[in-house]
């Protein structure tokens, strides 16, 4: 392709897609009458924190902890239990080929259909507005996740390494620890960073399980916004504190990315 | 030994295995058997309907429309996140200074909660305060304060640009990763015999990089069929019920309607329409494990 063109395509998208981060980042900074001029204004002359402030009153603060504490025990979980399971699919050969694909299917359900009933079960088990519930539902799609992409980083060790190790008197759950998993450490660590992203911006689960104790920024931030009037410097402030951490952790692992969007489809 | 060597393995896997069967297949199983009976928040008791509530489903005017609803925002989704996408991934693939640094810029959208995506296009998208209607107004020299979440077509524009300004991301990636391992000796072949830039890509990028394209095009499918989060965070359905997806109608039944058989009745429906891409998908990803 010829390369201005190119420039010209790229820079436009560029601006597309960082436009919209750039002014919801300028809002959180902006002052009412600011953000309510119209036309509208592009930089704050006088930029301000007090956004940041109030969030908190409003329950802004609460909701990040709450996010960070569901993502990270959805996280925790799901990798504790499906590491080794995805480990046994792969080394193993347990139940073939269709069970690692029984366990993926479930990722792909549409998560309304379990939360209604689920929702009506934990009404029963009184567990609604905890976190417990929140978690033990994240599990549906982050189980499922780590089981198909764990498996896929194990299948990737060569098996005369872990051959070698059973021969020098080691049990399958010693090379599985010792050998195996350090040796997919990378692939881990990325896993583990998906799941905590998809927990982070999970937004029915917390929907419909969560009142007030355990409401995740997914669900609070749609509160800021009413009829007679809307609360978007707040919007701005809790926006800008969602989407830091998970740019850092993701520009982490941006190696991983392609495999771990696509299933392992595409390497 | 050899009863150890078969039942290690599986004791790695019993206890995904409870769990999944535990928070997923429990709670199915019993919307299955909601399904059949009516029990509704307006009637007072439950009572076994056999079909009923399946009947009623299929003959829902406004279902029906949430399904046209969803069609519609999947067709739009899909074709301009993969156009939009396959051409960025072209722009990308040659290397340039700045390539690392654009590339990583690219995927921010992707890593942003749904939610707060919705709310940053609204904003956008503010009549009065929203640089959109700002920079038409600039454009076409009057005063615009259009409010395209309150109109139906606008509306929908709305959903797809912001569904696409976070997704188109993804396609790029994973266009680019297919396009970077394609062989390069067939478009090498090509230009030696004079086949134009448009030739190369038509009879030779495209068909070569089919497994990624589909792929691809599956995931996006699988998930625009679900779409919630953006349509919760935007339009909450309307104006009137006209964007209302299958979801999020699912949703109003079940959180506000309180329609407890009929909900069910309703997700075991989307389920199977769902499970067609599902099935793709798998068949798919079989192939490459």
């Amino acid at each position: 392709m010829k390369s201005r063109l190119r420039y010209v395509l790229l820079a436009v998208a560029l601006v597309f897609f960082l436009f919209p981060i750039t002014w919801i980042i300028l809002t959180s900074f902006k002052v009412p009458e600011e953000f309510l001029a119209h036309p509208p204004k592009w930089i704050p002359k006088r930029p301000t924190l007090t956004h940041y402030v109030s969030v908190s009153n409003l329950g802004g603060y609460r909701a990040l902890k709450n996010t960070l504490v569901i993502a990270s025990f959805a996280t925790a979980i799901s990798i504790a239990l499906g590491t080794p399971c995805a480990y046994s699919l792969a080394r193993f050969n347990v139940g073939g080929k269709n069970l690692p694909l029984w366990f993926l299917s479930h990722r792909m359900l549409p998560p309304i259909t379990v939360a209604f009933p689920a929702f009506l079960l934990f009404r029963s088990l009184g567990w609604i507005d905890t976190y417990q519930a929140i978690v033990t539902m994240h599990l549906t799609a982050n189980l499922p996740y780590v089981i198909w992409m764990m498996r896929s980083f194990f299948k990737d060790i060569p098996v005369e390494i872990e051959e070698s190790a059973q021969i020098d008197g080691c049990s399958i759950f010693q090379v599985f620890w010792k050998i195996s998993l350090p040796l997919s450490a990378p692939g881990l660590i990325a896993t583990a960073i998906f799941c905590f992203t998809f927990s982070w911006c999970e937004l029915l689960f917390g929907l419909v399980l969560s009142r007030t104790e355990v409401v995740p920024l997914s669900v609070q931030l749609p509160r800021y916004f009413g009829q007679q009037m809307t609360f978007w410097g707040e919007i701005g402030a809790l926006s800008t504190l969602s989407m830091l951490p998970i740019f850092t952790l993701v520009l982490l692992m941006q190696k991983f990315l392609v495999r771990g969007l696509t299933l392992g489809a595409i390497k | 030994m050899r009863k150890k060597r078969f039942l290690r393995p599986w004791i790695m896997v019993l206890p995904s295995l409870g769990v999944i069967l535990a928070v997923v297949i429990f709670p199915l199983l019993y919307s299955l058997r909601l399904s059949f009976i009516q029990w509704d928040a307006l009637v007072p008791g439950q009572k076994f309907v056999g079909f009923r509530n399946f009947l009623q489903v299929i003959t829902d005017t406004r279902f029906l429309a949430s399904l046209g609803h969803t069609g519609i925002l999947l067709s739009g989704i899909i074709t301009i996140e993969f156009l939009l996408g396959f051409l960025l991934a072209l722009c990308l693939l040659e290397e340039f200074k700045l390539k690392k640094f654009v590339t990583a810029m690219f995927i921010l959208p992707v890593t942003i909660i749904p939610t707060v995506a919705g709310f940053i296009w609204k904003l956008m998208l503010d009549a009065q305060y929203g640089p959109v209607n700002h920079v038409l107004s600039i454009m076409l020299r009057r005063d615009i304060q259009y409010t395209w979440l309150a109109h139906t077509n606008t509306a929908y524009i709305s959903l797809i640009v912001t569904d696409v300004w976070q997704w188109t991301p993804f396609m790029i990636l994973v266009l680019l990763a297919g396009l970077v391992a394609l062989p390069k000796d067939a478009l090498e072949a090509a230009e030696i015999d004079g086949a134009s830039e448009w030739q190369k890509v038509r009879f030779i990028t495209l068909p070569m990089l089919k497994p990624v394209i589909v792929v691809a095009l599956l995931i996006r499918s699988l998930d625009s069929l679900k779409l919630f989060d953006i349509v919760f965070a935007m339009t909450q359905g309307g104006p009137g019920t006209s964007t209302e997806t299958l979801s999020y109608y699912i949703y109003r039944n079940g959180f506000e309607y309180f329609r407890m058989g009929y909900t069910a009745a309703m997700s075991y429906v989307v389920l199977a329409i769902v499970s067609t891409v599902i099935t793709l998908l798998l068949e798919r990803l079989r192939e490459t494990t």
